[in-house]
């Protein structure tokens, strides 16, 4: 085949210690078939095979003893080659994931967090050769790690759900990374009652300035508490206002959604994405279609614009031609421009091709029009 | 029960089941294509579950969040589109043009941000710069980096220093997203993807277009599988090595599938058409934007001085971020990159920047799973952005212009009043030197020297003190001296001494602000030594070196206007006129010194200067891998970001 020739080859090239690369790049170099078919069949053999049967059945049995003993035999089987054993090794640490561990599988996966990988795979699809482990045994078994701890802070935390014990509030604010998201995978799996003692205690440290967030979030969806949500809303760091901003359904909202968004408007960080979330309204609530109006000459005017332009809608489109043709600021007249671009249809070009043959138009938005027209 | 979770285990150890899962030749084509188990394959990125077809990343599954302004991860397409259209409605230095269609007829807009007039603010033609953004789809990072570098040319355009004269003198063209019909694919899908672990294919994995072979595109629902390896790998559809050296493939299904000819691909066609409006004659600086392996991959043309001048670029750049990204050249004759039409073909600095990570998610502590490297995880992409950012806009200046003097004057420092003053004025092509003012400085008297450039040539940091542009090294105060070449023996070689304090950062022109931009003037005063032997007058050579903020030398003729053509700089010369594309020394400005006011100017001032002291070359290169200095490169970096104090509206 001209393949063969001419042909890719990244990510097929299994081999121990390539060549490490250096400042000058080469072109990919040559097929090597031979190495590739070795590889192919290094981790697939039938001592592989075997090998990766037994893994199955001990995590099926979660006989985590058992597990250690194995990823220890795994470890020095002279049987198998490194691609194969680091295959095995990664595919069998991964599973360990879910299971509950004891001191023996503990040591094995502290172990096998500095493993050194000695089976690259060189992928071609940068434009250049780069080396990657094949089976990155290291960075599985340090998944694991952190995921058990994880789930041992949701047992943690679950427990103290189950006892309506508060103090685990504060035990969530002193905890590591890992910890805290053990803690919210516990909150966001408890019943809504449970969840729910824990809000006005949460939406009081939040306003206060304590880094409760993240749980904060997560008691508000699982218990369907509006108050503590817009609380998170306005007062958490950007990134979890934002989170708790993406999960309010405006068309589903009840009356209070649009007080809660628009309160958002107000905020800088979470202003444009909440007057996004308002555009699916304005199209049949007037307040809503006045707030985004109203936003129109303000500091995240482009946004309401952007919202106004969403709804493709008759009634919006003329008032927005309106403020083009009428208004005495430039800038709301700069934003209704970019509304009527961004709304897509033969209405808004036809407000816009008047405009633009208008005598009074301004040359400095005049300048705007032709690059969506297409004139 | 028992049987289900064994087969789920057979298949992640991959076992030889009933089915086998998508196979690989040589090439890394997928063989069995049409084979359900691995047409069909499903697979779901999570944040920690591994279980079944699910792949767990180790870190939260980046999710497109609609919002204009820039947040704390990745912004949808449309609202990422909004923010484009609404940069270019609120500005009148930025033009947004339709260039082409793609595949589905959706537009591909470019955005021209700078001034509108073409010229330079001395009258010259200006360059220009293509900067290109995701043309492949699952590289979530170029959008939001060519975005963020979109939206800072913007911001910084009236700051009166450095963005001012990017705006003035520089034409920066940025498509940022190329790939739309691929883009939104992976949005429409962000936590899903088909094919293999090891070859992660349709939805947020899709690389290519959505071309397909039977001219129907490939349809967008992830679940009909027919086509979902399908499509044509946009940088492999290029000319200039298309189809050549190994680095692309014939085969249809190929994750780099050429396409049936070069630049056969609308999107292609709408690049070449976006380059056409610099236009390519302007073009001295291009950059495809892609993730990941943290690189500035660089076509060598053979071309000796562009490619020295490219790589000195790409090596100001990378100290930026204390060589956190690495270099890699590349000599062959290209594979199609976009990359290489615009080096080979143009003879521009031009490169595929490869955006962080260097290895995969495993960087950020993730699983090192599913090429992860693709998905950045939320909390690094604000920080990602400032950094391209940083290192793109050191290299926007550089390849503006050359630095130069523009202007001199100086006063009597008691009484005020003029006695030399010269500026460089537009004379046919070039310009000549303008002497409006030309009396004998005295003995023992003192001056002041009022010394402009033509563009900013310091760097303020949070506090408004001059210092270094990130990973730049730029000594605070030029080597001043005031040279007597026709006198000998001590004293005839004076230092005008200063420090980064004498930069001008008020307005106010000649003699006491800066001349156009921030920091484009100093102000300095000297004294000319009583015993200087100079009954009769004797010329006196104001010899001035320095580096800009990103380390280049003056051009040491302002006569010939620096420009670019052939691969190599025009008109950028040494002290001796000798183009060198790194310049020298300016020598240009000679006054003249006498032990009496009046005395009669020397019968002549062409002395030449000494060569003494030779001018520090820029680094180029330095530094083979990345990944060290961590500390170093930080601290400046997050002085830049202190220092802009951004409002984003
Ligand atoms: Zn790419």
């Amino acid at each position: 085949m001209s393949r063969r020739r001419t042909g890719v080859t990244f990510g097929v090239f299994v081999f121990a210690l390539c060549v490490a690369w250096s400042t000058t790049v080469a072109a990919a170099p040559g097929a090597k078939r031979t190495e590739a078919a070795k590889a192919a069949k290094a981790t697939s053999g039938g001592r592989y095979e075997q090998m990766a049967r037994k893994s199955a059945a001990l995590v099926a049995a979660s006989d985590t003893q058992g597990l250690a003993a194995h990823l220890r035999q795994l470890k020095s089987d002279a049987a198998l080659d490194d691609a194969a054993r680091e295959r095995l090794l990664r595919a069998t640490v991964l599973e360990l994931a879910t299971l509950t561990p004891q001191s023996d599988i503990e040591t094995e996966i502290r172990s096998l967090s500095g493993y050194q990988t000695k089976t690259w795979i060189t992928e071609y699809e940068h434009g250049h050769p780069e080396r990657f482990p094949a089976y990155d045994v290291a960075a599985a078994a340090r998944f694991v790690e952190q995921r058990w701890q994880e789930t041992t802070a949701r047992k943690t935390a679950a427990a103290a759900i189950g006892r309506a014990d508060t103090a685990v509030v504060d035990r969530y604010i002193s905890g590591s990374a890992t910890e805290r998201q053990g803690f919210e995978e516990a909150f966001a799996a408890a019943t809504p009652e449970r969840v729910a003692v824990y809000a006005d205690d949460l939406e009081r440290r939040l306003t206060a300035g304590a880094p409760v967030a993240g749980l904060a979030r997560v008691v508000a969806l699982a218990s369907g508490d509006e108050a503590l949500l817009e609380a998170v809303i306005l007062d958490a760091p950007p990134q979890e206002a934002l989170r708790a901003l993406a999960t309010i359904d405006p068309a589903g909202g009840s009356p209070a959604t649009l007080t809660i968004l628009a309160a958002a408007a107000e905020r800088d960080a979470t202003a444009s994405a909440a007057l996004l979330k308002i555009a699916p309204l304005a199209t049949t609530d007037t307040s809503a279609r006045r707030l985004l109006f109203d936003a129109l000459d303000g500091p995240h005017g482009a946004s309401a614009a952007a919202a106004l332009a969403r709804g493709n809608d008759p009634g919006i489109i003329d008032e927005l031609a309106g403020l083009l043709r009428n208004s005495d600021d430039e800038l709301q007249r700069r934003r209704a421009l970019l509304a009527l671009r961004l709304t897509d249809n033969e209405r808004s070009r036809d407000h816009l091709r008047a405009f633009a043959r208008g005598p009074e138009t301004p040359t400095s938005l005049l300048a705007e029009v032709p690059s969506w027209l297409r004139q | 029960m028992m049987r289900g979770l064994l087969a789920t285990l057979a298949l992640s150890l991959g076992l030889p089941m009933a089915q086998a899962a998508c196979q690989f030749d040589n090439f890394g084509t997928i063989s069995n294509p049409t084979d359900p188990s691995c047409r069909d394959a499903q697979f779901r990125y999570t944040r920690s579950d591994n279980t079944g077809n699910n792949v767990a990343l180790g870190y939260d599954v980046p999710l497109p969040v609609d919002s204009l302004t820039p947040v704390d991860g990745f912004r949808s397409y449309q609202s990422l589109f909004e923010r484009h259209q609404a940069l270019d409605a609120d500005n009148s230095t930025v033009a947004g043009q339709v260039v082409g269609q793609t595949l589905a007829g959706r537009d591909v807009w470019v955005y021209v941000i700078g001034d509108a007039d073409r010229t330079t603010a001395d009258g010259g033609s200006e360059a220009a710069a293509l900067i290109n953004g995701t043309i492949h789809a699952r590289e979530w990072q170029s959008p939001e980096a060519v975005t963020e570098i979109y939206e800072q040319l913007v911001e910084i355009q009236a700051d009166g220093g450095f963005g001012q004269y990017l705006s003035e003198n520089l034409s920066v063209l940025i498509v940022p997203v190329l790939n739309v019909d691929g883009f939104t694919q992976t949005q429409r899908y962000p936590d899903r993807f088909t094919g293999a672990e090891r070859q992660p294919r349709d939805g947020r994995m899709r690389r290519k277009n959505m071309q397909s072979p039977g001219g129907v595109p490939v349809d967008e629902d992830i679940d009909a599988t027919t086509d979902n390896f399908f499509g044509v790998d946009l940088n492999r559809n290029s000319p200039r090595g298309w189809g050549l050296n190994g680095g692309s493939s014939n085969n249809p299904v190929s994750l780099v599938y050429r396409g049936p000819a070069a630049q056969s691909e609308p999107e292609i066609q709408a690049l070449v058409a976006a380059s056409d409006l610099a236009p390519v004659t302007r073009l001295r600086f291009f950059s495809d934007v892609h993730s990941f392996s943290q690189i500035f991959f660089t076509p060598l043309t053979g071309n000796g001085r562009r490619d020295q001048i490219t790589a000195n670029l790409v090596g100001r750049m990378r100290a930026v971020l204390g060589n956190k990204y690495r270099y890699g050249a590349e000599s062959g004759s290209g594979i199609g990159l976009t990359s290489d039409y615009f080096a080979r073909t143009f003879q521009i600095p031009a490169w595929t920047l490869e955006i962080e990570p260097l290895s995969g998610g495993v960087d950020y502590g993730g699983t090192n799973h599913g090429h992860s490297g693709f998905v950045l995880p939320d909390d690094q992409v604000a920080r990602m952005r400032d950094e391209v950012a940083s290192m793109v806009l050191a290299g926007l200046y550089r390849q503006t212009d050359a630095p130069r003097v523009q202007a001199v004057e100086i006063r009597d420092q008691a009484s005020g009043e003029l006695r030399y003053a010269a500026s460089w004025v537009a004379d046919g092509d070039g310009r000549r030197l303008d002497v409006s003012t030309d009396q004998a400085l005295v003995t023992g008297r003192a001056y002041r020297l009022w010394l402009a450039f033509n563009r900013p040539m310091r760097w303020r940091d949070p506090a408004g003190a001059v210092s270094n542009y990130p990973g730049q090294s730029t000594a605070a105060f030029p080597n001043l001296r005031l040279q007597f070449p026709t006198l000998t023996g001590a004293g005839s070689d004076i230092p005008i001494s200063g420090s980064g304090s004498n930069w001008l950062d008020t307005p106010g022109g000649a003699g006491s602000g800066f001349l156009r931009y921030r920091d484009d003037a100093l102000s300095v005063a000297f004294t000319v030594p009583q015993d200087l032997p100079a009954a009769a007058a004797v010329p006196g050579v104001l010899v001035i070196e320095t580096l800009d903020i990103v380390m280049a030398a003056l051009d040491g003729d302002p006569t010939s206007r620096v420009d670019w053509a052939g691969g190599r700089w025009i008109g950028y010369e040494d002290e001796d006129g000798n183009a060198n594309d790194v310049g020298g020394r300016d020598c240009k400005i000679v006054v003249y010194v006498a032990s009496d006011e009046n005395a009669t100017p020397p019968a002549s001032r062409d002395v030449g200067c000494s060569s003494a002291q030779a001018p520090a070359p820029p680094p180029a290169n330095g530094g083979g891998g990345g990944g060290g200095g961590l500390v170093l490169w930080l601290l400046p970096f997050l002085l830049i970001g202190a220092w802009r104090q951004r409002r984003r509206r």
